[in-house]
């Protein structure tokens, strides 16, 4: 306590700025919830939580956000009654150079500690799971589920193309006809399928000539594979010459509700692939893992060989047990399943998810039914194939394995960071406000500020503007505050009080002044195209400037930057 | 002007006559004068002494006798009396009302104390604000002299220490807050502890060091304020109304602080003070302005005008008509009842004593009487 004391006295004696801001305090705050942050992280990470949640998504499925807010609020309430009590700025005591934008600083950097708890609560998280994986034998296990996981699947609506076609045409669930390079390829996944009726509305895209729902057998390298086929043309940006290339004229999908056929686990010949694979690597692993498996999978149905189908199961659920995967498998009774012939339209999946619990105690009773009547295969196939009676917890599974995906690749989303330098700007940016201005003129500004904005909004709407018009009348308004407000510190060609409302609005617009400006640049050179080199040929292109997100931050902090300085001239001028 | 030599001779005759408090606020003004932070340092040590042993008067007369032995030895050298501010033909006029404050001219040198004195509404804090440079005057010239590193407005207005009548409120303790004020101020570390002990000291303020401001009473939140602003070394101070709210002992003794702070030999500042007191500040002040519907008058010139006349406030114990009788030998100028005092003019420099002869002479009881031919007093009509 006396430490706390001597400490304190000794920054209001040296440093009365850090007195003043509580910067050290706060930051101590800060750091305790980030040291909080990481056991907590640490502590509730564990394979069952690993199987319901994302490690990046636990901060707030985890509910710890809630705390966290809650403490920021507190904490920050206790902070704004401690730091308004004194105000230098306010009672003309002399300041030092650069003295608001060291406050600025400071304080930055303690709401940036204090609101960021995010960061070391999924850092603890991501420690704690790593020790949970067997990294050792990690891809023997992925290679052991995947290889079950043909065997296990819970829905017929997971049973896609890739697993059901033979021979499987392409790991794909659509294809597309490129007519310039006349041949078939793979359509990236972040393609939808637009609905027809947004079709014409959606002018960016060039979408023409919509038809859903045709069917069409189509042969692709001599495989014949009926699809749903949807013709569309649609235009895109070949970024190489600059120019507009028509790329499709048929989309195909798979009918998946007219092919009971297909519904057969016998007949695949390929397996599904756990969508992380597809996410983390944009589906190119997905072709390579397919075919390894595939190859695998193929060759124990031809070999007909059941005891090596009831092995890989066997494996499947040695994995299961080893990760806590919840599941009833009875690799036995599924093998015997598989392996009868007769019954290749399931109407149902055998598997269900376990996730629905209900059910699976539900099914207790029958399970106890199939044990009896394991005996008559017929009876037991019957059974087997009107009712879901086995588990495993497929999304747990899924959770899991994308969980370790993220944790290998490692991938630090720097926007997680940005996200959190822009939220302390902005806190900064509020409480700083109310250091320099008064209450009673911060009252008046904001009804002010709305007036100017449907002043601006109604110009927009009755001129008719585009996004180049929008941008341009709110220049123009803010180069008309900014200008009478120089012209007030000036000239004084403004009373005080009017230009403490002027002043009001120049630290509104200071943030984003820069950054719409770069806009409107942007905006405007849209169609100025630039010579550029593309495979060795000059080619005309344009690329928008100073716009990555990182930029538009630092355009903020430079925006208050020109606004700090006019602070002292305006506080002393006279009423 | 009094040497540090006199000034020190004058605490130690202070305390020989039995006046200790006094005495002690004039040694601490020594201290001060001294600049030495050791010496300082030691007062603070005394008062902590004396506030805490709470030593018997012979016993504290020895301590301070010592103490003045050792400020006797150091040289304190008068800086030359400059002029601070020059006010030359202000004008401040309100476009809603028809009032107009000014021309107002003034010139306030290191050492000076001007008093403002008025009705309410004359312009006494209009006239305040705008020669802190908190309210702009329509025409007229203002230049300061304060100091002659002032690169902008704002390094300008942290040298003018307005302090207005009604101070606003501060948060902590009255000591942290005085540190707060020290720190911006420079005064740094160790220093900033010392110096602000010598301020609370001065001010009479050690008991309530760590009170903060619900726990003052109007008189100490003055006090507050002034040790406030003399720790940012003040060269001009701007008060308004300062004794406003503080009980009569409290109002003699913060003009006498101020006047003994305006002739601090090693830091002398110039000092304008408005106020009701007019008796109080005029006893204080060097020069006094007058304000009359933002007209100025100054004492100086009213006295010139009126160099054979006195001007007697007076209340008496009997009837008008035996007033009138008493006095009716005497050469009265004019003669003013407001319902409570007469006003008497009367065309003699002696005025005051043939008019006590008379009422004397006719048996009249005199409930009060004053000469008022140097006060603004008589300007009030």
């Amino acid at each position: 306590m006396n430490l706390l004391k001597k400490i304190n006295t000794s920054l209001l004696e040296n440093y009365p700025l850090l007195w003043h801001s509580k910067v050290i305090q706060l930051t101590f705050a800060g750091i305790i919830c980030w040291i909080l942050s990481y056991i907590v992280g640490f502590g509730l990470i564990n394979l069952k939580t690993l199987q319901q949640f994302r490690i990046q998504n636990f901060y707030s499925n985890s509910g710890y956000i809630y705390f966290h807010i809650t403490y920021e609020i507190i904490i920050l309430s206790i902070w704004a009654i401690y730091f308004y009590k004194n105000n230098a700025f306010k009672s003309f005591y002399p300041l030092k150079k650069g003295y608001f934008i060291f406050l600025f600083g400071t304080l930055f950097f303690a709401f940036f500690i204090l609101s960021s708890a995010y960061l070391p609560f999924t850092y603890g998280c991501k420690i704690k799971s790593k020790t949970l994986f067997d990294e050792k034998n990690i891809q023997q296990d992925i290679d052991k589920l995947n290889l079950g996981n043909a065997f296990l699947i819970t829905s017929p609506n997971q049973y896609t193309i890739d697993n059901r076609s033979y021979p499987a045409p392409y790991p794909v669930d659509l294809i597309k006809y490129d007519e310039n390079n006349k041949g078939w390829d793979q359509i990236p996944y972040d393609i939808i399928i637009p609905k027809s009726d947004t079709l014409n509305q959606n002018k960016e895209t060039f979408w023409t000539n919509s038809k859903i729902n045709e069917k069409n057998t189509i042969i692709i390298e001599g495989r014949k594979i009926q699809f749903y086929s949807t013709h569309i043309k649609y235009a895109q940006l070949n970024e190489c010459d600059g120019t507009y290339n028509t790329y499709l004229t048929k989309i195909y999908k798979l009918d998946e509700l007219d092919h009971p056929e297909l519904n057969s686990i016998i007949n695949f010949s390929q397996v599904l692939i756990e969508a992380p694979y597809r996410s983390a690597e944009n589906g190119k692993l997905l072709s390579s893992k397919n075919k390894k498996y595939t190859s695998q999978i193929y060759q124990l149905l031809h070999n007909k060989n059941p005891k090596e189908v009831q092995k890989s199961i066997d494996n499947f659920v040695e994995v299961c047990l080893k990760y806590k995967i919840d599941n009833n498998i009875n690799s036995k009774h599924l093998t015997r399943y598989l392996s009868y012939k007769k019954y290749k339209n399931f109407h149902h999946s055998i598997i269900h998810d376990w996730k629905n619990n209900s059910r699976y105690y539900n099914h207790q009773k029958e399970i106890k039914n199939i044990e009896s009547s394991v005996s008559d295969t017929n009876k037991f196939i019957k059974r087997m194939s009107k009712q879901h009676v086995y588990f495993y917890s497929k999304t747990g599974l899924d959770s899991l394995i994308r969980n370790h995906t993220y944790l290998v690749l490692d991938k630090n989303n720097s926007y997680d960071l940005l996200f959190f330098l822009i939220i302390s700007f902005s806190i900064t940016w509020g409480f700083i406000w109310f250091e320099f201005a008064s209450i009673k003129s911060l009252l008046i500004t904001i009804p002010v500020a709305g007036i100017i904005l449907i002043i601006n909004v109604m110009i927009i709407v009755f001129s008719n503007f585009r996004e180049q018009g929008v941008m341009v009348t709110f220049i123009i308004t803010f180069i008309i505050i900014i200008s009478l407000t120089l012209l007030g510190l000036k000239k004084k060609i403004v009373n005080k009080k009017v230009l403490n409302i002027l002043m009001n609005l120049c630290y509104i617009i200071a943030p984003i002044f820069i950054m719409i400006i770069i806009i409107l640049y942007n905006e405007l050179t849209k169609h100025a195209y630039v010579q550029t080199k593309c495979n060795g040929i000059e080619l005309q292109t344009h690329q928008s400037m100073f716009v990555e997100p990182y930029l538009f931050f630092i355009y903020s902090v430079m925006g208050l930057l020109l606004f700090i300085p006019l602070l002292k001239k305006w506080k002393a001028l006279e009423e | 002007m009094i040497t540090y030599k006199e000034k020190i001779d004058n605490v130690a005759l202070h305390f020989q006559n039995g006046d200790h408090n006094l005495g002690y606020r004039k040694f601490i003004d020594c201290v001060l004068d001294s600049k030495n932070f050791t010496l300082y340092k030691e007062c603070v040590e005394l008062t902590d002494w004396k506030e805490t042993v709470l030593p018997s008067k012979i016993e504290l007369h020895e301590k301070v006798n010592e103490f003045l032995l050792k400020l006797s030895t150091i040289e304190v050298h008068s800086p030359p009396h400059r002029v601070l501010l020059k006010a030359d033909k202000i004008v401040k006029k309100y476009s809603r009302g028809k009032f107009q404050l000014g021309e107002i001219s003034l010139e306030v040198k290191q050492g000076d104390i001007w008093g403002l004195v008025g009705e309410n509404g004359n312009g006494k804090t209009t006239l305040l604000r705008i020669l802190a440079k908190d309210l702009k005057s329509e025409s007229g010239n203002l230049i300061y002299n304060v100091e002659n590193t002032i690169s902008s407005d704002y390094d300008l207005r942290t040298k003018l220490t307005y302090i207005p009548q009604r101070t606003s409120k501060w948060y902590g303790s009255l000591k942290s807050n005085l540190k707060y004020a020290a720190s911006h101020y420079g005064i740094k570390g160790e220093e900033n502890e010392i110096m602000v002990n010598m301020m609370i000291i001065r001010f009479g303020l050690w008991p309530y060091r760590n009170h903060n401001w619900d726990e003052l009473s109007s008189g100490y939140k003055m006090r507050f304020e002034l040790a406030r602003t003399f720790l940012r070394s003040p060269k001009i101070l701007l008060l308004d109304e300062p004794l406003a709210n503080l009980d009569v002992l409290a109002q003699q003794l913060v003009l006498e602080d101020l006047k003994n702070l305006s002739q601090s030999i090693s830091n002398p500042l110039g000092i304008i003070l408005s106020s009701q007191q007019l008796f109080e500040v005029e006893k204080v002040s060097d020069n006094v302005l007058f304000l009359k519907n933002g007209k100025p008058t100054y004492l100086s010139d009213a006295n010139d005008q009126n160099e054979n006349h006195c001007f007697i406030e007076m209340d008496v114990n009997c009837s008008r008509e035996l007033l009138n009788k008493a006095i009716k030998d005497l050469e009265i100028k004019d003669i003013d009842f407001n319902g409570g005092m007469y006003l008497i003019t009367i065309q003699s420099e002696d005025g005051l004593n043939l008019l006590l002869t008379a009422l004397i002479q006719h048996n009249i009881e005199i409930k009060y009487v004053r000469n008022i031919s140097q006060s603004t007093k008589r300007l009030f009509s």
